[in-house]
């Protein structure tokens, strides 16, 4: 009896346990559609990112994430500047940058209060125009 | 019945023929501008077409200094290729056209370039029995100026490119699409040389106009953007050349007085050796870049990944010859 119960006791932990959703990362691959323009952004594991416009590279970069919290540099603003914009996970596949800081006035205005949808794996080339 | 015959014989007849016109008809406003860009019925006598100048083979641009045009006249500027336009927002060296449309007409009436009066080169469509027909089909009415303007601007839209080395390096995670000393360059485009001050964005190139110090008002006196504007900050002010296949776009510059993309980088490497009383200049060429031999060739390979892989056999031969 006292078997069944903690056998009983692990199952049901476990059950809880998958129903736990994993932490929100901004690693992969996240995209966006405007005006017939498809922005694709790819956050790496090694801390870089690259945007693309229509299947061309944009512009590249670094990046750090604390908790909610992206800080990320381009080669196209300065390099050594670090812009932070307050991440905001949605809807289980989105996410929303909001300005916390940044004087590069072309990035901030591109990504203040952007959204943009997590591409599943394989799409990706399926979003080249 | 023996007229019956006949008159069915006639029909079929008339029916194949006109089937084999069908295949080639432009379905829609990019297939019929394709069609206009390669008819030379646009110039004054009907020898010079768009793609005379901006040659498919070369990007689109053309491997003269400046282009010839109708009657063997020369045009004042280098062409620059007629790719990668659909996120550009001013063209044209000194950016007189604000769009596509407004742009696809202007080199028509040039007369230095095709020197054929909008007006006219309407009439001649209108005259033209295919025309007629496959403007009333794509867009319901008989060719007029702005169609014209928006079936050319359309056709130029399709002109973009995506797949260079440098994308399926960066877009697939391919670390094997270009060479260490191209990956290198990409470096020192976005760093030490500073070309990513000015090429930046999805085709190297802003929407701005800059004075790379080609301008001294004596041997080098196109003033540029001013002679829009009328400013004289624009002085010697030129639209920022975009480089998606600029290995194939040679010679460079709004006056084509680069030859190779050795003589550009060693140009901007150093350019008071090249132009000493330039006017003007912008403040990032103030100092040299005194870049290496090595750092010149990466650089140089990087540039080289940006040609699409529609274009690599072509790549292949310039590389061979360089």
């Amino acid at each position: 009896m006292k078997k069944l119960l903690i056998l009983s006791s692990v199952i049901i932990a476990l059950a809880a346990l998958s129903f736990i959703t994993p932490p929100d990362t901004l690693v992969g691959r996240w995209q966006k559609t405007y005006r017939g323009v498809t922005a694709l952004a790819a956050f790496r594991t090694n801390n870089t990112f690259d945007v693309f416009m229509n299947g061309k590279l944009f512009t590249s970069g670094k990046y750090t994430v604390r908790q909610d919290t992206l800080a990320l540099a381009d080669a196209g603003c300065n390099a050594a500047y670090y812009g932070t914009y307050k991440l905001g996970f949605f809807a289980g596949d989105s996410v929303r940058f909001v300005t916390i800081q940044d004087t590069c006035e072309g990035r901030k205005n591109t990504m203040h209060n952007a959204t943009m949808g997590r591409v599943k794996p394989g799409e990706a080339k399926a979003a080249k125009p | 019945m023996k007229a019956y015959g006949y008159f069915l014989t006639a029909i079929i007849v008339f029916v194949l023929i006109g089937s084999a016109f069908v295949t080639d008809e432009p379905t829609d406003k990019a297939a019929l501008g394709k069609r206009l860009f390669s008819d030379p019925i646009l110039s004054r006598n009907r020898t010079i077409s768009c793609a005379t100048c901006h040659r498919e083979e070369f990007a689109f641009a053309d491997t003269s200094v400046v282009s010839v045009g109708v009657f063997g006249r020369k045009g004042k500027r280098n062409t620059p290729s007629a790719m990668n336009v659909l996120l550009q927002s001013r063209f044209f060296w000194d950016g007189r056209a604000k769009t596509l449309e407004e742009q696809a007409l202007i080199p028509i009436a040039n007369p230095d370039e095709m020197d054929l009066p909008i007006d006219v080169a309407i009439k001649r469509l209108n005259t033209s029995r295919l025309y007629r027909a496959e403007f009333g089909r794509v867009f319901g009415e008989l060719p007029n100026k702005s169609n014209v303007a928006k079936a050319i601007a359309e056709f130029q839209r399709t002109l973009e490119t995506n797949e260079s080395p440098l994308d399926d390096w960066r877009m697939n995670d391919n670390e094997t699409a270009v060479s260490e000393s191209a990956k290198r360059g990409f470096a020192l485009f976005n760093g030490k040389a500073n070309c990513i001050q000015c090429h930046f964005g999805a085709n190297f190139n802003s929407s701005e106009f800059r004075n790379i110090g080609l301008y001294d008002g004596k041997t080098l006196a196109d003033s540029g953007r001013a002679a829009i504007t009328k400013k004289a900050a624009d002085l010697g002010k030129f639209k920022i050349g975009p480089l998606r296949n600029v290995a194939l776009t040679a010679p460079y510059m709004h006056n084509g007085m680069f030859k190779t993309l050795d003589a550009v980088i060693n140009y901007y490497d150093d350019p008071d050796k090249v132009v000493p009383n330039a006017i003007n200049r912008d403040p990032l060429l103030a100092k040299p870049l005194q870049l290496t031999t090595q750092e010149k060739t990466d650089l140089k390979n990087f540039l080289l990944s940006l040609t699409d892989k529609r274009f690599v056999a072509k790549v292949t031969a310039v590389r061979k010859r360089s």
